[in-house]
């Protein structure tokens, strides 16, 4: 376990991820950016919209750093070890994000909670499909939301769930089937991925 | 290596359909507004307009297929192997797929543009095209250098986000000169205008600038001369730029009225730019139909000696010389007639009246009369205020002062005149 834990440099990134996260929500709760877009002018975007792309791309780099033969041996059991690691990250995440929400009733937390669900849910996912290229579905997901996800300068179309408030509870559900497939799928190609 | 392998083992290649499809999307969606809305097209207008909100996503991904590609380069473990090529040759040729991706999301919209409005490219048009070329491949540069120390997990979407979001803001921050600075070209050329040289220079400078001190750290110069020549060379392109820019508003210099013009007709002689010479007949009898009309009433008192095309001079206003009047002539053409701008540049109190429904009335008044009627919506999409009585007050003054003797319609003029500009005292 321990071996695993160094293996996956948790401390190190996942850590950093979770302190950038919670430095990023107490800072830019509402901060917003006059962004490009290509469907409406005159709009701007919350900067917390990037923000989930940090806990994916630093659960993305902890799952990537393995030491395959070790792995592969079925000593360790790496599935259920990836799967717990999963759900650290997001409750990290949440707790964060829960006592952002209790401090100032913002639903700018409960956004960011349920995105970096969904954010993450789409990462994993892809990352079991594509590897290394599952942080570039989500980083494109995020961008392409910007670009294309706004029907006026203010409302996103509902396809753009991240884009959402939180009162829209499709995006939640959406964020859960991401997980829940995202969590699977990492379980199931666990040992497979190279 | 050949051509099809050095695609199919890029990391571009994932992402080119991606690319392709945003290009495109793009293109109708948005690029292709700007290129349809103008009377005639010009050409720095169409390589201009149709990519202006592509630069920031264009950089992004060059920047972020960099770094990918960085990182490839360095798991194949290319730099340990003998070294038969320079690693110059090494980074360009890995390079290629990344800045020809970038590359499409330019090419793409300026090619449907021309295909749409057909018209032949002059020697001042492709500098904005050429800008986002030369800065796409700056950008792959710098995001492959990142992605050869950083991880390209963290590094690819960083890149990707920050500088999306980085030259995207540019546009909307308050000093003005960091639009100039940083290769996001917005408010780009439309009839009439060409960009400067100057304001492309700028544009380039700290980009590239960064880039080429970026592209230092590959060399195998001492630590010490790479990172004083780059300092050097970051500070002295992005000094070089804001001393051009440093004094401008949020619009870039351009070059603008050089639009060769044919005249037809005397008092006032008709001008309009050589491409719609097909139109001078007809604006022509228009426009002097039209200021039969006014000079009768009294509306205007001395008919002007030319009355030229205005948006030949793009953003800029022309350059006042007595006895010229300049009108929309080709956007009114367009849109049905003439008379309609015509009336806005010569229906004047000479005061500071500020009595919009004054003004209306006798726009509708002599609009009647060279046969353009207005409806209700059209009026009420230039002013929210404007209301279905109000305009059913002012059809029914039209009809009734329409209705009595030529003098008595003249006297109406000159006294609703005076009573606008007496109330705005």
């Amino acid at each position: 376990m321990i071996l695993w834990i160094r293996a996956r440099r948790v401390a190190a990134v996942l850590g950093t991820g979770l302190v950038l996260i919670a430095f990023a929500a107490a800072l830019f709760t509402d901060v917003s950016a006059p962004l490009v877009s290509w469907t409406v002018s005159h709009q701007t975007v919350p900067v917390l919209t990037f923000a989930p792309l940090i806990l994916a791309a630093t659960l993305a780099l902890c799952l990537e750093s393995r030491l395959p033969e070790a792995e592969l041996t079925s000593i360790r059991p790496v599935p259920i070890l990836d799967t717990l690691l999963i759900t650290t990250a997001l409750a990290g995440t949440l707790a964060i994000t829960g006592v952002g929400y209790l401090l100032t009733h913002a639903d700018e937390a409960l956004v960011l909670a349920r995105n970096t669900v969904f954010l993450t849910g789409l990462m994993l996912a892809a990352r079991s499909f594509t590897a290394r290229g599952g942080i570039v579905v989500a980083t494109g997901w995020v961008l392409v939301v910007i670009l294309v996800g706004h029907r006026t300068p203010t409302e996103f179309f509902s396809w753009a769930v991240t884009g959402l408030p939180i009162g829209a509870w499709h995006a939640t559900i959406a964020a859960v089937v991401a997980i829940t497939l995202g969590v699977l799928l990492t379980y199931l190609t666990a040992r497979k991925l190279p | 290596m050949r051509f099809r392998a050095l695609f199919r083992s890029s990391a571009a290649l994932p992402i080119l359909p991606v690319a392709l499809a945003a290009a495109v999307f793009y293109y109708f969606v948005n690029g292709r507004d700007q290129v349809l809305y103008v009377p005639i097209a010009s050409a720095p207008m169409l390589v201009a307009a149709p990519v202006a909100t592509v630069y920031p996503v264009a950089y992004a991904l060059a920047a972020a297929t960099g770094a990918w590609q960085g990182a490839r380069l360095n798991r194949d473990g290319v730099w340990g192997i003998a070294p038969l090529r320079q690693s110059a040759t090494v980074i360009a040729t890995a390079l290629t797929p990344v800045v020809a991706m970038a590359w499409l999301m330019f090419l793409v919209p300026v090619v449907a543009a021309f295909v749409e409005r057909p018209t032949m490219p002059t020697w001042d048009s492709p500098q904005p095209l050429f800008l986002g070329l030369a800065l796409s491949a700056s950008w792959a540069v710098i995001g492959f250098t990142v992605g050869r120390n950083v991880s390209p997990i963290i590094a690819a979407p960083i890149l990707a986000c920050a500088v999306f979001y980085l030259v995207s803001v540019t546009v909307a921050v308050d000093p003005m000169f960091v639009r100039h600075m940083s290769g996001y070209y917005l408010d780009g050329p439309g009839f009439g205008e060409s960009a400067t040289i100057d304001s492309m220079v700028a544009q380039v400078l700290p980009t590239a600038g960064l880039a080429t001190a970026v592209a230092l750290l590959w060399s195998r110069l001492p630590k010490l001369v790479t990172l004083v020549t780059g300092g050097a060379l970051i500070l002295v392109s992005t000094f070089a730029s804001y001393s051009i820019v440093k004094d401008w508003d949020y619009n870039p210099s351009m070059n603008a009225g050089n639009v060769p013009l044919t005249c037809a007709g005397e008092r006032p002689k008709v001008c309009l730019p050589v491409q719609a010479g097909g139109d001078l007949d007809e604006v022509r009898r228009t426009v002097h139909s039209a200021y039969k009309v006014l000079t009768a009433y009294g509306v205007t008192t001395t008919v002007p000696e030319t009355v030229t095309e205005r948006s030949i001079y793009g953003r800029f206003d022309p350059p006042a010389i007595d006895g010229t009047r300049y009108v929309f002539l080709l956007q009114g053409h367009k849109n049905g007639s003439v008379v309609g701008p015509l009336l806005v540049e010569e229906v004047r109190f000479g005061c500071d009246a500020d009595d919009h429904l004054a003004y209306r009335v006798v726009q509708m008044w002599l609009g009647e009369k060279l046969g353009i009627t207005r409806t209700f919506e059209s009026y009420a999409g230039e002013d929210p205020y404007y209301t279905r009585k109000q305009h059913a007050d002012l059809m029914r003054t039209v009809a009734t002062v329409s209705a009595k003797p030529d003098p008595a319609q003249r006297k109406w003029f000159q006294r609703i005149k005076s009573k606008a500009c007496e109330d705005a005292k």
